[in-house]
């Protein structure tokens, strides 16, 4: 176990250099003069010579690159457009798309587990078809087109739900979710044909593997071989899949949380590039990205203590 | 998403900008509000997060915004919008050679952590603003040598060389005066917790999503401050800020997009606050910016570069009127100069000048044909990214092509866009002026041969000399000749196609009372307060 | 190989009777026939575009602007007075382009990469499969955002970063099927004939690969279009006046309250369409893909 724990993350470790390298290249290869952004109206040459100073523009990128990784490391990266500390900013918008994330899976989770355990159950029945393609249905809707449909529908007609904003729970927990509602919704209805189809297609495997046979042939009710058996291991498998749908969410929440307006992580990173916001903008793919590795990573550890036989051959594909 | 390339170009223009204009109304005694009881919190809904809220490195017009109800100048703006002392006891002393200032402070007031205004202290903040990394302020006060303490409450500014606007700079962030004390105590993270003289103390910030301020116990005119707090919430999408207005979640909507007028003029519980600014929007066309700006202009070749009467075809082939009432609903105010009719200059400079707003196609095709040139002329015209940016150049797009012209457009980011602007590299640029109350400043840097945001490559003797002497002139009657001479020069040489200026609206809930707006566009909340 | 040949041996061929047991298994599944018309129609509406709309896409009318849906124009106008009937039938130029020439990219780039690290193994397929890792770290929309950023605004760059952007989910596809197919018996046994790498490569492992590839087609073309609009939507797409879904999108958010059918018909265009290739790709992924047969 520990061979493979260090293991995973060694290799962890090196995506996550890796991307950060990308993360620095990627903003530095965006059009447009990041001083000029900085010094606004003013282009005076003067001014944007000490703007690209101020900002460390002015030397080589790779010493840009060492300085930016090293105070990374000690969990300081820079300070934005508005002089605040980039990773106070990012640490102050990660709750809100964390709540929206929370809230989306769950919405995910109680539509797409049962619907896809209904399918797999009646297999070929009108329901498995029903609930195929309502997954279909949700994978092809854009989720920019189904939000606004959302808003028009929900809050300029019916005027039931606010159209955008945000309200922290803490401060008036009613208010808090009536806002994130929507968006949640949005997101949660892509995610749950995702889970859909992942908790049918895994149900089928289990109900055709050896134990559920075994236990069938033991005269164990057949709502106990679902139920138990079958359901138990396919919930593994869709842990997975969650765990990978961290990035979908994340894309997710860019869009939504633009047109929700809601100040999360999603819309810090709009901002960030159209402000080109430098440090701004590393930081916050960074983070996304480290955070997607650690995610994932974890779920590697949790799948394979969940399943012992994936530890020598790795996850299967 | 959202916002138009002329409100984007405004937001980010104005970001520096507006210098001669002022911005709080506290030493000038503000209006009175007596249906207005204390306390309650006021919710501001902003269209963009302000950048730093340092006055010396501070450069977005919303951040003048919230440093309007918390960090107060040596002079001021009063709705007239003429200078008056804010800080400062009276206007300054100037020195016969116009190279000596000499400033008096008010006494017996208190920054916001309670320590007392002194000259040492205005010193410490022009020096700040002078010499700090990375100022924004440095350029616009450049002409400052020294500042000697002369007295406990007096200061002397010795110039290099006379500088008239100087006063209305003074007007503007580069008079505010920050507490010594938080300086020290942060230095160049002042923006994380600033404290200036002002009737709201900052108290929080949430990055993208709001600014809190509290109610100054310290502030010298406390007795006129009803609120509690003002509390400013980033809105950036325009249909979202409307919506929370009219739910009651915010009670003053900064700039209502020209799709939600309407609604937001039908509803009952609202008012509208509207004023039209001191900024335009045009056309820059690019003449002589072959090498980049300010680098040896010549002639660029392009069609529109190579003759005056092709940019005028190309002016007269637009309906200013149509694309006021298409792209913006009839909102703003079609207009053919650089100076606003909001501007005291607008009308003694542009008398004797054709402005047809409706254009004129039939003319504009006779000088298209008169140019001999061959048909569709080509033009490539960078616009913003934004839905209502690509509103406007379809417009423009299929407004010229009756009379021979065949505009591509290039929707660009607008940091791209400026790079692309200042090297050169574009032929024609859809983009605007946030205004100066000043004529110079929204003529000078654009048209003459030396100025900075001359991105046309324009160059005219004449219109050098005209310019150059309306700087030296002491009379506003020489002033109004020369702006005369000069306006008339650009108007019919056109290196720059003016076509609107925009008229901006806020919205306030009827619930309060006191919010004003002046022609620089900055909602001013502080001595507002919820009706009894 | 002559025609004549082919005619003698009708049926017996064993490839002809798996294509016609394939093609009979397809026709079983009503959604995939429904999901094939629909999108073969929607390509056929972007080839013929000109001939399928009653007007210029973009010929304004200043004096008819926001106008409801009559006879005259059957979806009504927009904002600037142009018919956005004839709109959506030129925005399916864009969306199929991106959708198909984007996966065609994706598809010719991961492929030879996923071979590669799959077949060969050795020390390329860690770099791979690294770099790969790398890359699924950022989410499929932010990386072509990413990319359609820094290479400017245009149908081309969205396309080309919308292909770029599938590579790494495609080349883990390719190395894994690549990985497994290695195995297999008969390419074993033609390993042990002595035929070389790219007899082997190109006669047994790419066409088995072709089924399982198919269905990946199938289901990144809706992604693509999906990321087209997007991306149009963003203002990182097509640029105006073309039409494109993405952009009506965009256009329509600032008209909700006035005229929210503007956002409708586009939203629906992508939706059926996305939803059109999604039917076929599930259709296929049953009757091509052997893990699913159950």
């Amino acid at each position: 176990m520990g061979g493979f724990l260090l293991r995973k993350a060694g290799a962890a470790l090196i995506v996550i250099f890796l991307a950060s390298v990308l993360v620095f290249l990627g903003v530095r290869a965006l059009p447009g003069d990041p001083a000029l952004a900085l010094g606004a109206e003013s282009r005076d040459p003067e001014v944007l010579a000490a703007v690209r100073e101020k900002y460390g523009l002015d030397q080589p990128v790779p010493v840009q690159y060492a300085k930016w990784a090293w105070n990374a490391l000690q969990g300081d990266l820079g300070v934005d457009s508005r002089q605040l500390p980039v990773s106070e900013t990012i640490v102050s918008r990660i709750p809100v798309t964390l709540e929206l994330a929370v809230l989306s899976l769950l919405i995910g989770m109680v539509i797409g587990i049962p619907a896809g355990v209904i399918a797999a159950v009646r297999r070929g029945k009108a329901s498995d078809y029903a609930s195929t393609s309502v997954a279909l249905v949700g994978l092809s809707l854009p989720n920019f087109w189904f939000g606004l449909m959302l808003i028009i529908v929900f809050a300029v007609n019916l005027n039931w739900l606010p159209a955008g904003g945000y309200v922290p729970f803490s401060e008036d927990p009613v208010e808090n979710l009536k806002h994130m509602l929507l968006p949640a919704i949005v997101l949660g209805t892509g995610l749950s044909a995702v889970l859909m189809r992942q908790m049918r297609s895994s149900m089928l495997d289990s109900l055709s593997a050896d134990y559920v046979r075994t236990a069938r042939a033991k005269g164990l009710s057949e709502r106990r071989v679902v139920g138990v058996h079958a359901l138990r291991n396919s919930l593994i498998t869709v842990t997975t899949v969650i765990g990978l749908q961290l990035g979908a969410l994340i894309s997710g929440a860019v869009i939504t949380e633009t047109i929700f307006g809601i100040a999360g992580f999603g819309r810090l990173t709009v901002d960030a590039v159209n402000q080109r916001d430098y440090a701004l903008l590393q930081g916050v793919v960074l983070v996304a990205a480290v955070g997607y590795v650690v995610v994932n990573f974890a779920v590697d550890i949790a799948y394979s203590l969940l399943n012992p036989r994936i530890r020598v051959s790795g996850r299967p594909a | 998403m959202t916002g138009s390339l002329a409100r984007g170009a405004c937001l980010v223009l104005a970001a520096a900008a507006l210098l001669s204009i002022g911005i709080s109304a506290a030493g000038a005694g503000g209006t009175a509000t007596p249906n207005v009881r204390n306390g309650g919190t006021l919710v501001v809904g902003l269209a963009e997060d302000p950048d730093a809220l340092d006055p010396t490195l501070a450069r977005t017009f919303v951040g003048r915004m919230v440093f309007a109800h918390m960090c107060e100048k040596l002079y001021d703006l009063n709705a007239r919008m003429q200078i008056v002392p804010q800080l400062a006891a009276a206007m300054p002393q100037i020195s016969r050679d116009k190279l000596t200032y000499t400033i008096r402070i008010r006494s017996g007031i208190k920054f916001n952590d309670g320590t007392s205004l002194t000259a040492q202290a205005v010193k410490e903040s022009l020096d700040r603003h002078r010499t700090l990394r990375g100022s924004v302020r440095a350029s616009e006060i450049s002409p400052i040598s020294a500042v000697n303490v002369t007295g406990p409450l007096t200061v002397q500014l010795k110039l290099s060389q006379p500088f008239s606007p100087l006063t209305s700079q003074l007007a503007d962030r580069a008079g505010m005066i920050l507490s010594p004390k938080q300086v020290a105590a942060l230095g160049d993270r002042f923006a994380t917790s600033p404290v200036c003289v002002g009737p709201f103390k900052f108290t929080d910030r949430v990055a993208g999503d709001r600014i809190t301020l509290t109610k100054s116990t310290d502030y010298y005119g406390r007795a006129k401050v009803h609120l509690n707090q003002i509390v400013f919430r980033i809105i950036t999408d325009p249909g979202a800020r409307a919506q929370s207005l009219r739910a009651g979640d915010i009670q003053v909507l900064d700039r209502i997009a020209a799709t939600d007028v309407a609604a937001i003029e039908r509803d009952r519980n609202l008012k509208i606050l509207k004023v039209t600014t001191i900024g335009y929007q045009g056309i820059t066309l690019n003449i002589g910016n072959k090498n980049g700006l300010l680098k040896q202009y010549e002639n660029t070749g392009m069609p529109l570069a190579r003759s005056q009467y092709l940019r005028t075809a190309f002016d007269l082939a637009l309906d200013r009127t149509a694309i006021n009432r298409v792209v913006f609903n009839g909102t703003n105010l079609p207009d053919c100069y650089p100076l606003s009719p909001a501007s005291p200059w607008y009308a003694k400079t542009t008398k004797g000048l054709e402005c047809n707003l409706r254009g004129n196609q039939n003319i504009a095709r006779q000088l298209v044909q008169a140019s001999g040139m061959a048909t569709p002329i080509k033009v490539t015209l960078t616009i913003g990214t934004d839905p209502v940016a690509a509103r406007l150049g379809q417009v423009i797009q299929s407004m010229v092509r009756p009379v021979g012209f065949d505009v591509e457009l290039a929707p660009t980011e607008f940091v791209t866009a400026l790079n692309r602007a200042d090297a050169g590299r574009y032929e024609a640029f859809q983009v605007g002026w946030s205004g100066r109350v000043d004529p110079d400043g929204n003529i000078y840097g654009f048209v003459h041969s030396k100025g900075t945001l001359n991105n046309a490559g324009f160059v005219s003797p004449q219109l050098d000399l005209a310019l150059d002497n309306a700087r030296k002139a002491t009379t506003d009657k020489a002033r109004e000749t020369l702006y005369s001479a000069a306006m008339r020069i650009v108007h019919r040489q056109r290196p720059l196609i003016y076509l609107w200026h925009p008229v901006q609206r806020d919205g306030v809930s009827n619930r309060v009372e006191g919010v004003q707006m002046y022609a620089d566009g900055l909602v001013r909340a502080y001595f507002a307060g919820f009706r009894r | 190989m002559t025609v004549a040949e082919v005619e003698a041996t009708p049926p017996v061929s064993p490839r002809a009777r798996r294509r016609r047991l394939l093609l009979r298994r397809f026709l079983r599944r009503p959604m995939a026939v429904a999901g094939l018309v629909v999108a073969v129609g929607f390509v056929l509406m972007a080839v013929f575009a000109p001939v399928v709309a009653p007007y210029d896409p973009n010929a304004t009318d200043f004096d008819a602007i926001l106008e409801k849906p009559s006879w005259e124009h059957l979806l009504g106008t927009d904002e600037l007075g142009r018919d956005v009937f004839s709109r959506i039938v030129f925005g399916a130029r864009a969306s199929i382009q991106a959708g198909v020439f984007s996966t065609l990219l994706a598809i010719a780039i991961a492929v030879p990469i996923g071979l590669a690290a799959g077949y060969y193994r050795g020390w390329i397929d860690p770099v791979i499969s690294r770099v790969t890792d790398v890359l699924l770290a950022f989410p499929f929309l932010i990386l072509a955002v990413g990319l359609a950023a820094i290479l400017g605004p245009s149908l081309l760059n969205a396309t080309i970063a919308l292909g770029l952007a599938a590579v790494p989910g495609l080349v883990r596809v390719a190395r894994g099927e690549a990985l497994a197919l290695r195995e297999e018996d008969y390419v074993r046994a033609a390993v042990a004939n002595g035929a070389g790498d790219a007899r082997i490569l190109g006669r047994h492992i790419v066409p088995n690969m072709t089924g399982t590839l198919i269905v990946q087609a199938t289901v990144t073309i809706p992604a693509a279009i999906i990321g087209e609009a997007a991306l149009s939507f963003l203002g990182l797409g097509v640029q105006p006046p073309t039409p494109s879904w993405g952009v009506m999108l965009a256009d329509a958010q600032s008209y909700l309250s006035d005229a929210p059918r503007l956002a409708l018909y586009p939203g629906l265009a992508i939706f059926f369409c996305s939803l059109s290739f999604n039917l076929l790709g599930d259709g296929l992924r049953d009757v091509l893909d052997p893990k699913t047969q159950r």
